[in-house]
C-alpha cells in the first residue's frame, strides 16, 4: 500500500504546476485558462461563489512563490498560500484544488486573509509579515528520513492533538518538540526572544514555547477548535494541513480568564504541522476573523433552513 | 400566551433586550425548537452575544411589529433595534480595558403565540463611519418613525413592500426613477443621517462620501443620479419581515454585495475588498411615498447567507 501511495504521489506532482497557475493568473482574471472540470466548485472564505468572483475580480498582484505547499497525491489534492495584493492592498491567499481523475480541477476552496477589512470581526489590524511569507518556509518542504516519517495516521492524530490540547487547556495532548516555531500569518507567535509581537505591548507569553502556551493558559480564550475538515497529507515530507475555526467566545460573564476579544468571534485557520520522529516541529498557520459560528461549509451545505 | 404578559409583540421585544442584559435566556417563553441566529450563524441560545451582554438601552430606537390574533395569543413578528454592552462582566483585559463594550444589537422575533420560534439578531460591534463611538440618537425612540399615520396616508402591506423594492432595485441598479421617495426623506443608517446632511453632521473629519464631499448633503434620489453606489453590485435575499400599515412602516432584512475594487469596473469603489453587507431597513411610507428610512448594518464575508430563507413578500 505505501508504494502506490508513493507512485500516486509523484504521478500528482504536476498539481504542484497548479497552485502556481492558479497565483499566476490570478491578477489578470484568467481563470479559464486553468485545466478547469465542468461543474467545478468554488468557494472564498466558506461561500460558494463563481469561479471570476471574489479575489478573482479584484487582485492586482500575486507573490512568485508561496510560503506554504502541501501536497495529497493519493487525495488528488494540493493546498498552498502565499502572499497577493488585492486593489494594491496585502492579503495571504489560501487555495485548496482538488484534481478528478482526468487531471482536471473540480473543487477550488480559498481563503482570503485580508487586513483592514471590514467584514473582519477584530475591530484592530491584524499581524503580518508579508515579507517572511513571500518566499517557502525553510525546511517544510524537506522529505524526511523514512525511520523517522509518520504515516498518515500519525500525522491525523498530532494535527488533532494539537487541536485538542490547544482547544482543550492540556499540553498534554500535544505531541510537540520544545522548539518547535509556529508562525501565525507570517509571524513567530511563540519563542521570540524580543518578548513581543511586532508592534504589540511586552507578552511574556511570545517567548514560551508551544506546549508551554497551553500548560500557561494562554490559550484559555480559545473554546473550541471546531468544524476541522480538509485534512492533506504528505507522509514522506512530515506534512499535514486541516482547516478548522477556533472559537472565541468572549469577555463571557462571570469568566476570570483574559478575553483579549470582548464581543464572540470565530477565527478560520488553515494549519500545517511538519512531523518528524513523532514530534511536531513546525507549525505554518494563516487566520482571520470571522462571525461567532461560522462554517467552512456555509457555502456549498446551504444554511438556509427556514 | 404571550398577549398575557403585557402589551403585545413590541413589550416582548424589550423583554428580549432585558433578558439578554441578564444573560437568562429562560426568562423568555421560547420554544422548544426555536431557531436563533447571530450574524448569520445558527448558534445555540446562550451562546454568542448571549453570553457575554450584560447592559442594555431602556428603549429601543426603532420598533416594528405585524401582528395576527389567533387561538394561541397573539401571533407574528416583532422587529427593532437598540444599544447593549457586551464584555464588561468578563474579567478581560479587553481592547476596551475591561469596561463594557458599546453594540448596536437588532432583534426580530417570530411567534406562534404561546411562543417564540424564531429569533434572528444582527449586531453592530464596530462603530460607523469611522467613528469610534456609537451615535448618541440610538439610544432614543424615534418618533417619527412611530408616529400613526392618518388613515388617508394609509396604503395596503402590498403597496409598502412595492415601495421599499423599489427603493433598494433603484439603488442596486443606480435608477432613481425607481424610488419612490419623497424629496425631504431623510435616511439614517447606523444611527447617522446619510443624506440631506451638507454639514456632514456626526461623521468624522475623515470619512469620505462616496458621492464626493457634497454627497451627503443630497437626498435620496439625488444621490442615487450621481452613480455614487456603483459599487452595490446586487440587493438579494431580500426578506420583508414585518409591516405596519396602521404607521406606514416596512422592515426588509437583506444583503448589500459589494465585489470591492474590481479591475476594469471604470469606477473607484470606496470599499477595497469583497464584502457583503448584511442590513436591515426600515421604510416609512406615508401617501405612497417613502417619507424615512432607518437601518443598520454591517459587514460580512462576500456571499454570506442569512442563515433564513427568502420569505418574498409572504405575510409573517
Amino acid at each position: 500500500v505505501g508504494r502506490v501511495s508513493e507512485s500516486l504521489q509523484e504521478r500528482r506532482a504536476y498539481l504542484y504546476s497548479y497552485a502556481d497557475r492558479y497565483f499566476e493568473l490570478l491578477p489578470s482574471g484568467g481563470h479559464r485558462q486553468l485545466p478547469i472540470a465542468a461543474g467545478v466548485v468554488f468557494t472564498e472564505n466558506g461561500q460558494r461563489l463563481r469561479l471570476g468572483q471574489g479575489l478573482w475580480a479584484t487582485a492586482t498582484g500575486a507573490a512568485r512563490t508561496r510560503a506554504v505547499t502541501v501536497l495529497d497525491g493519493p487525495a488528488g489534492q494540493i493546498a498552498a498560500w502565499g502572499m497577493v495584493t488585492e486593489a494594491g492592498q496585502d492579503a495571504i491567499l489560501g487555495v485548496r484544488l482538488k484534481a478528478d481523475d482526468e487531471g482536471l480541477i473540480d473543487e477550488i476552496d480559498t481563503f482570503v486573509v485580508r487586513f483592514n477589512d471590514m467584514a473582519s470581526t477584530f475591530a484592530g489590524r491584524g499581524l503580518l509579515d508579508a515579507g517572511r511569507l513571500a518566499s517557502p518556509a525553510p525546511g517544510l518542504l524537506d522529505l524526511v528520513d523514512e525511520a523517522e516519517r509518520p504515516s498518515a495516521a500519525e500525522l491525523r492524530r498530532a494535527a488533532d492533538g494539537y487541536l485538542d490540547g490547544v482547544s482543550g487547556g492540556d499540553a498534554g495532548l500535544i505531541p510537540v518538540a520544545a522548539d518547535c516555531p509556529r508562525i501565525e500569518n507570517g509571524v513567530q507567535t511563540v519563542l521570540r526572544t524580543d518578548g513581543s509581537l511586532p508592534g504589540r505591548e511586552p507578552n511574556p507569553a511570545t517567548a514560551m514555547g508551544v506546549a508551554q502556551q497551553v500548560r500557561e493558559g494562554v490559550t484559555r480564550h480559545i473554546a473550541a477548535a471546531r468544524d476541522r475538515g480538509m485534512y492533506l497529507t504528505d507522509p514522506s515530507r512530515g506534512l499535514i494541513m486541516v482547516r478548522f475555526f477556533f472559537d472565541h467566545p468572549g469577555a463571557v460573564r462571570g469568566w476570570p480568564g483574559r478575553a483579549p476579544f470582548a464581543g464572540p468571534n470565530s477565527m478560520p485557520a488553515w494549519e500545517v504541522f511538519k512531523v518528524r520522529g513523532g514530534l511536531i516541529r513546525h507549525i505554518e498557520a494563516i487566520i482571520a476573523w470571522f462571525p461567532y459560528g461560522y462554517r467552512w461549509s456555509a457555502g456549498s451545505a446551504g444554511t438556509e433552513e427556514p | 400566551v404571550i398577549t398575557a404578559r403585557g402589551g403585545g409583540l413590541t413589550d416582548l421585544l424589550g423583554e428580549y433586550y432585558a433578558a439578554l442584559a441578564a444573560g437568562d435566556p429562560g426568562r423568555l417563553p421560547l420554544a422548544a425548537d426555536v431557531r436563533f441566529t447571530e450574524n448569520g450563524q445558527r448558534i445555540a441560545i446562550g451562546t454568542g452575544l448571549w453570553a457575554t451582554a450584560d447592559g442594555s438601552a431602556g428603549t429601543r430606537a426603532v420598533a416594528v411589529s405585524e401582528e395576527a390574533y389567533g387561538p394561541g395569543g397573539t401571533a407574528g413578528s416583532v422587529a427593532g433595534w437598540g444599544m447593549i454592552t457586551e464584555g464588561g462582566g468578563g474579567g478581560g483585559d479587553g481592547e476596551d480595558g475591561g469596561g463594557g463594550t458599546d453594540a448596536l444589537l437588532g432583534v426580530r422575533l417570530k411567534t406562534t403565540g404561546r411562543a417564540i420560534s424564531e429569533i434572528e439578531t444582527l449586531v453592530v460591534r464596530r462603530a460607523p463611519f469611522g467613528r469610534t463611538t456609537f451615535p448618541e440618537r440610538l439610544l432614543e425612540p424615534s418618533a417619527a418613525m412611530a408616529e400613526i399615520l392618518a388613515p388617508a396616508d394609509r396604503c395596503p402591506r402590498e403597496d409598502l413592500i412595492k415601495a421599499a423594492d423599489g427603493y433598494l432595485d433603484g439603488v442596486s441598479r443606480d435608477d432613481a426613477d425607481l424610488i419612490p421617495a419623497a424629496d425631504d426623506c431623510v435616511r439614517i443608517e447606523n444611527g447617522l443621517q446619510t443624506v440631506l446632511n451638507p454639514g456632514g453632521e456626526g461623521f468624522p473629519e475623515t470619512f469620505v462620501s462616496s458621492g464626493g464631499l457634497g454627497g451627503l448633503g443630497l437626498g435620496v434620489r439625488a444621490q442615487i443620479r450621481t452613480l455614487a453606489f456603483r459599487y452595490i453590485e446586487d440587493i438579494r435575499d431580500r426578506r420583508f419581515v414585518a409591516a405596519d400599515t396602521e404607521r406606514g412602516l416596512v422592515l426588509v432584512c437583506c444583503f448589500f454585495d459589494h465585489p470591492g475594487k474590481v479591475r476594469g469596473a471604470g469606477f473607484d469603489s470606496p470599499i477595497a475588498a469583497p464584502n457583503s453587507m448584511l442590513i436591515w431597513e426600515l421604510f416609512k411610507v406615508a401617501g405612497g411615498l417613502i417619507r424615512r428610512i432607518e437601518a443598520i448594518g454591517a459587514a460580512f464575508p462576500y456571499g454570506m447567507r442569512a442563515g433564513w430563507r427568502p420569505t418574498g413578500s409572504s405575510p409573517p
